[in-house]
């Protein structure tokens, strides 16, 4: 195999640059996993370098880590080798709509997604609160002093949300997200690594994200709350009547009663009501798994799902290490 | 460009890629039981550059192991339950993730060691060229 080796970067910036370069096409939430474990390794392992032979010293650090192909092919390797968040589902049969309809029940992506569903309200309180507190406080302190920490603080609460939502993402709905947290990528002090914050639109994006987690987390705990209630009222209303009789339409001296067939109708629809919520919940957690992955993954192109999946379906089949 | 391998060995087979490659599949086949084993015997937590130290320090060349791809079968080896890891944040620079081995990582290494005595001895045996032992 004939192996092209590039010129060694010098800088940590210019090899995480052309980790990058060898990455792309590759699914971004690997990617930032990727450029996060190089960049804790090399700063770990440079901290304390003299001025005098930084240069020097750094370029053999980078050596040993690896040319960026060699850490992508690795990584690469690895990534289709990892076993899925969740476990596989089970073999559904093809070509079979109705068992396709049915087996939903035997599906354990499907009561994960049906909770992230309903765990949204409480994220998206707390983003939605956090988003609010951390914007107007930055704004109102930003006159005195104390401004300037709280919003630094603030901004590093931001990238640790990104990271926390994308950890519940991936383990509830199995859409790939970073593993390691989004890195400032920038050599300095503090004041030049809040700069970099400021200026990177992930930045904004996630706090767009904080916002819009609310009426979406209030949206879909509706959905499925009422889904629920509804199917299995419908389920168990014939059992309902027997226990206690109570009319369905009661107005004045009006009374509807839903005779037996109509009953057990109902009673059926409520059984395919569960069956269409739990369908319901695995379409809306791809949706908003997705949405999670464009708006909280740096650069994330839709594009590179093609050539490394991200939906845990296409893992199913590998072996583990 | 320092490559690696042909620092301090001065082996020029080492920077022949033919050679390269044939360390960096048996490097692969290797990873995971070598980091086990390495973990295994730690007495404390490890993170990522002290673990490559600790291969390195094993060995001459650290067998012309990348420190970068380490990194990879780490997490998968963590995704596991071999082993376990947390973050902590460090004094200077970025927080560290720790490994450590897992009881059920313990149990996978006791398994795995024979497999490795096996092929490694079936190996010297064919390299050897001798009867059957």
């Amino acid at each position: 195999m004939p192996e092209s080796r590039p010129d060694t970067p010098v800088t940590i910036e210019t090899y995480l640059q052309k980790l990058r370069e060898e990455l792309s096409g590759s699914d971004p939430a690997l990617m930032q996993d990727v450029l996060s474990d190089a960049e804790d390794h090399l700063r770990a392992e440079s901290e304390g370098l003299l001025e005098e032979d930084r240069e020097a010293a750094l370029a053999e650090i980078i050596s040993r880590y690896g040319l960026p192909r060699e850490i992508a092919d690795a990584y690469r390797e690895y990534e289709h080798a990892r076993p899925a968040a969740l476990p596989a589902p089970p073999p559904r049969p093809a070509g079979n709509p109705l068992q396709r309809f049915f087996g939903v029940i035997a599906d354990p992506r499907a009561y994960a997604a049906y909770f992230y569903m309903l765990f949204s309200l409480v994220t998206g309180v707390f983003f939605f609160t956090w988003a609010v507190t951390g914007v107007a406080l930055s704004l109102g302190l930003s006159l005195i002093i104390i401004g300037l920490p709280f919003f630094l603080f603030f901004l590093a609460s931001v990238r640790a949300i990104a990271y926390v939502e994308g950890r519940l993402v991936e383990a509830l709905i199995g859409e790939r997200m970073p593993r390691r947290p989004h890195q400032a990528r920038i050599e300095g002090g503090i004041f030049r690594r809040a700069l970099h914050w400021v200026a990177d639109p992930h930045t904004w994006s996630t706090i767009v994200y904080m916002f819009l987690k609310l009426p979406i987390g209030v949206l879909s705990f509706s959905i499925f709350i009422n889904a629920t209630a509804l199917s299995i009222g419908l389920l168990l209303y014939p059992l309902m009547q027997l226990v206690y009789p109570h009319p369905f339409i009661n107005a004045g001296s009006y009374q509807y009663w839903v005779p037996l067939p109509g009953q057990l109708a109902m009673s059926l629809l409520g059984f395919l009501g569960i069956f269409i919520t739990l369908h319901l919940a695995r379409i809306g957690g791809t949706i908003l798994g997705r949405l999670a992955k464009a708006m909280l993954v740096p650069g994330a192109p839709v594009a590179a799902r093609k050539i490394y999946p991200s939906s845990p379906r296409s893992r199913h089949g590998v072996n583990p290490i | 460009m320092p490559a690696s391998g042909d620092q301090s060995s001065g082996d020029s087979a080492a920077g022949d890629p033919r050679v390269r490659k044939l360390q960096k599949e048996l490097n692969s086949g290797t990873f995971s039981l070598v980091l086990l084993a390495l973990l295994g015997q730690a007495d404390e937590p490890m993170y990522g550059y002290q673990i490559a130290k600790g291969l390195e320090e094993k060995t001459e060349e650290g067998a012309g192991i990348k420190h970068g791809t380490l990194y990879p079968v780490l997490r998968a080896l963590d995704a596991q339950g071999l082993l376990s890891s947390e973050v902590e944040p460090s004094v200077s620079g970025p927080p560290r993730r720790y490994y450590t081995i897992t009881e059920e990582g313990r149990r996978i290494l006791a398994r795995w060691l024979p497999v490795w005595t096996r092929t490694r001895d079936f190996v010297d045996a064919i390299l050897a060229g001798g009867p059957h032992a």
